[in-house]
């Protein structure tokens, strides 16, 4: 299934894109869609640990099971204010 | 008194500059006793370095959801009347407003704490992001500051 992936500030620096659309087996979690990302975008794996994960705009953690056309965004730390 | 008057929530992620005055008036209520505003603006330094301008990003929805979720937290925790929750998004100069909160209480005390919950929740999960333009080069915000 397809997951779409957002990327923001330094990630999006970092992977040298705003969007990407990922291929991943049915209920996988929120970890095995990173696992796939750091594969592929090699240039986000220095900021894996700082990173936060939000699907549909709501903050998740790495076992949140994701589903067909989700959006799933990569957060640098932030520093709004 | 009217004590079953809804409480007001406004919150905005806009590319606008930010009219306080206008959100003041629009948190205006004849219960509250004490009306408390915070605003951010870009400062001219970081740690000895000249700062020209600061960039701020968002991921939008996420940013008004996660506003809307710090208001209405103030809500339940504090006899608030009414908060307005605006951050800029953009090319900021020097001396612009980044941010502005406005808390609309019947007496001070819970207004000065629900401002301070209010900014520092915002600072920590509001996907907003600053980028800092130097006279020698640009850098991502990686700290809460």
């Amino acid at each position: 299934m397809k997951i779409q992936v957002l990327f923001f500030a330094a990630a999006r620096d970092a992977a040298g894109r705003e969007t990407d659309t990922i291929d991943v087996p049915s209920q996988s979690s929120v970890r095995q869609v990173l696992d796939a990302l750091w594969q592929r975008h090699p240039g986000l794996v220095p900021l894996r640990e700082t990173l936060r994960v939000a699907v549909n705009e709501d903050f998740v953690a790495a076992d949140h099971v994701v589903g067909e056309g989700d959006r799933l965004a990569l957060l640098p730390p932030m520093s709004g204010g | 008194m009217n004590v079953s008057k809804p409480a007001r929530l406004h919150v905005e992620v806009t590319r606008d500059p930010i009219d306080l005055a206008a959100l003041q008036a629009g948190m205006a209520d004849p219960g509250a006793g004490a009306h408390l505003s915070f605003l951010g603006t870009v400062r001219d330094h970081k740690q000895g370095r000249r700062v020209l301008r600061i960039e701020y990003e968002a991921y939008v929805p996420m940013a008004r959801k996660e506003l809307r979720r710090i208001g209405e937290s103030l809500l339940e925790r504090w006899p608030v009347l009414g908060a307005s929750l605006v951050h800029r998004i953009g090319m900021l100069q020097v001396g612009e407003a980044s941010v502005a909160l406005v808390v609309a209480t019947a007496h001070r005390a819970a207004g000065f704490e629900a401002l301070r919950y209010a900014i520092e929740t915002l600072k920590k999960d509001v996907p907003i992001w600053k980028k800092e333009h130097f006279e020698d080069g640009e850098v991502w915000v990686q700290e809460g500051s």
